[in-house]
């Protein structure tokens, strides 16, 4: 339904060419759920804004092809991608405060866009969207929508159920896409780091950035470790993207592959079917260094300052 | 281990080493109508009657959804914000009312870590100005000279000394963070109340800045209040737990405890929803775990809530050692027994260490009858203190 293939979005700013995306490629299929992690600034927002033809066209630089049934929403008109756009692909966004219009009220807001879309009458479209509200639960909340985000992720599953729609989340809370997703892409520095089914991702992880991802997170389901281990440093930055292998400057791992990822960008290479990953090192001995560290998430506090039963 | 239910000896008296005890603690804030005519229409209670302490040297977490009142309870503990009622003991000494000047000195020893770091550091300050201005708040002298103490202080979270004269613009959150955290640590305050640390940053930094956390608390011997929604983090961090509902301490029991056997319906409700990264144990057909429903709060009604939708409500009463339901039973106590090997009688397994009885002081069934919270009678489900 969706394939983006070799995606790169450029910004040409004063201060150089900001390459937020730089070859992106998946497809998603009706119905399935992509999960998209990353740091904050590894391009996982700019992709999806791109999808949605939201950047400025004179300010952004957009390459590669962005398949939506069939149609190429790069080489498209942007009357045409604002015509799908609300019709075919739709977008929720991060910050409901500043995500909707102050000044107009929900029901108009709801009702434009289907005024837009259809050609029905205003008092049809505001009733669509009181149908709509009903629909998410707004007027009669049976259920509290909270700070907790699991209502709204199954107000958002059970929508896709009802629409058969294919979904992309992004997030950096691996929690979340462990739940809903089916494919997860990891994104660093506006590249693919790593593609696969969530099992690949959670159980196999074949990237050292996906361990540190996986080793930062407090887990509630183990026991508890002694201490995280998080990814040293700060995702760099975007004009001036390390050479070889963009996370090697924070990969601990980077010394193991005799000087290769700092001079050699890693292919994205199959680990196996379905799951790739871009890195230097061998499977073998990222299979052997993953069930190393695993073995060491899996221990729980040797000293327990509650001094009970852990 | 089935202990039978008793009074309890004593109400958990403050044990001697309670670095901040806090009885009683309420804020209402007043709802005003009217630009000419103002008046009172109504009552906000945000916390309502809160009792715990902190030991010396120990981590308590406080959890909850937002609008539960923990923000609230770490603003009246470091007296930003003027209590309704209630005790505040912080060293053996009342702070509740104490005014700005006299609360002065003891401003050196409380201190707060806030939740955005973009919003919680003067733009137009250098580094060096903030970290340095509790220095020059306090008039304090040190050895080395202010310049040279920011510096340390800026290597001791992990920045370079010599960023002294950058403005915090040139800084990513995580850095931020660390900046807010080494002014925070400038005059070695005894207490640390963190609001949110680390849920305006990435996961990898949280994970950074929650290790910088522990080993300053085991370098400094710091004691910390954590204040936060993420469960799982509050896991890692506390070594106690107390739940935050509608302005009310529904729970407060060691990290084990609470977390493997919760005992108040609201606790498991929260602990259900939190996703787990887990996909292999997802089911079939993407079935998820089932999720406790938290009813809301104006529209159903405080009274209604998570005991009548909690799976367990059923199992609660019964199970030995277990609350009983607020409705079933009107006080109850439950004994140190069932906590294992860290009853009373066991040995401190850390400084300061008072085990948590989470004996029922007060247990008062709902009086809420689904008005709004504004109107929210003073009855809480049941404070386990």
């Amino acid at each position: 339904m969706l394939e983006v293939d070799n995606l790169k979005i450029h910004f040409p700013t004063d201060d150089g060419l900001v390459k937020a995306v730089d070859g992106i490629s998946y497809s998603l299929d009706r119905g399935k759920t992509l999960g998209i992690v990353g740091e904050s600034g590894s391009g996982k927002s700019v992709t999806s804004l791109g999808i949605m033809g939201l950047h400025n066209r004179d300010k952004t630089k957009i390459s590669g092809r962005i398949w939506l049934d069939g149609e190429d929403l790069v080489a498209a008109s942007a009357a045409r991608v604002r015509e799908l756009r609300g019709l075919k692909m739709a977008m929720i966004f991060q910050d409901p405060l500043s995500s909707l219009h102050p000044y107009y009220t929900v029901g108009d807001q709801i009702a434009e866009a289907y005024l837009i879309h259809n050609k029905v009458s205003r008092k049809a479209a505001k009733e669509h969207a009181v149908d709509l509200l009903n629909r998410v639960g707004i007027p009669n909340p049976q259920t509290r929508v909270d700070d907790y985000p699991h209502q709204i992720l199954d107000l958002i599953s059970s929508l896709q159920q009802e629409f058969g729609s294919a979904v992309i989340i992004i997030t950096h809370d691996l929690g979340v896409v462990a739940e809903l997703a089916d494919d997860i892409l990891v994104m660093y520095a506006g590249r693919m780091s790593e593609y696969g089914t969530s099992e690949d991702i959670f159980d196999r992880p074949a990237h050292p950035y996906a361990w540190g991802l996986l080793g930062s997170m407090p887990r509630l389901d183990r026991a508890r470790t002694e201490r995280l281990s998080p990814i040293p440093g700060t995702p760099p930055s975007l004009i001036h993207v390390p050479a070889g292998c963009p996370f090697h400057p924070r990969c601990a791992y980077a010394g193991l592959t005799d000087g290769r990822s700092a001079n050699e960008v890693p292919e994205l290479r199959p680990v196996s079917p379905g799951h790739l990953a871009a890195c230097h090192l061998s499977i073998d001995e990222r299979r052997r260094i993953w069930s190393e560290l695993l073995a060491k998430q899996l221990t729980p506090a040797s000293t327990n300052p509650e001094g009970e039963d852990a | 281990m089935t202990a039978p239910l008793s009074t309890p000896a004593a109400a958990p008296a403050a044990s001697a080493d309670a670095l901040m005890k806090v009885t009683g603690l309420t804020k209402h804030f007043p709802v005003n109508r009217g630009v000419v005519f103002r008046h009172r229409v109504g009552l906000v209670r945000s916390v309502d009657d809160v009792t715990f302490d902190v030991a010396q040297g120990e981590t308590l977490g406080i959890v909850g959804e937002s609008g539960c009142g923990k923000t609230t309870t770490a603003r009246m503990l470091v007296r930003l914000i003027e209590p309704t009622a209630g005790q505040i003991l912080f060293d053996g000494r009342d702070i509740t009312h104490l005014r700005t000047r006299t609360m002065r000195p003891l401003r050196r020893d409380v201190q707060m870590i806030f939740q955005d770091p973009y919003s919680s550091l003067n733009p137009r300050h250098t580094v060096g100005a903030i970290v340095g201005a509790p220095f020059r708040l306090q008039r304090v002298k040190t050895e080395k000279g202010t310049k040279r103490s920011v510096q340390d202080l800026l290597e001791l979270v992990g920045l370079n000394p010599e960023h002294y004269n950058r403005y915090p613009h040139e800084f990513s959150g995580g850095q931020r963070q660390r900046i807010g955290i080494a002014r925070t640590l400038a005059l070695r305050p005894r207490l640390i109340v963190a609001d949110e640390p680390v849920s305006a940053l990435d996961v990898s930094i949280q994970a950074q800045v929650i290790n910088l956390l522990a080993d300053l608390q085991s370098e400094l011997g710091l004691t910390y209040v954590i204040i936060a929604h993420d469960l799982s983090v509050i896991r890692h961090v506390a070594n106690r737990v107390a739940v935050m509902y509608l302005g009310n301490l529904v729970e407060l029991a060691s990290r084990n405890d609470l977390y493997e056997r919760p005992m108040h319906p609201y606790t498991v409700a929260l602990l259900s929803a939190v996703p787990m990264p887990e996909p292999s144990k997802r089911g079939a057909e993407g079935e998820r775990r089932e999720r406790i429903r938290l009813p809301h709060p104006v529209l159903e009604g405080a009274g209604g809530v998570p005991h009548r939708t909690a799976p367990a409500a059923g199992t609660w009463a019964r199970s030995p050692g277990r609350l009983p339901l607020p409705g079933e039973h009107h006080r109850g106590v439950r004994a140190a027994g069932p906590r294992g090997s860290g009853g009373p009688s066991g040995p401190a397994p850390w400084p300061g260490h008072r085990p948590s009885y989470a004996t029922m002081e007060k247990m008062a069934p709902l009086r809420g009858e689904g008005k709004c919270p504004l109107a929210r009678s003073r009855g809480s489900f049941f404070v386990a203190v």
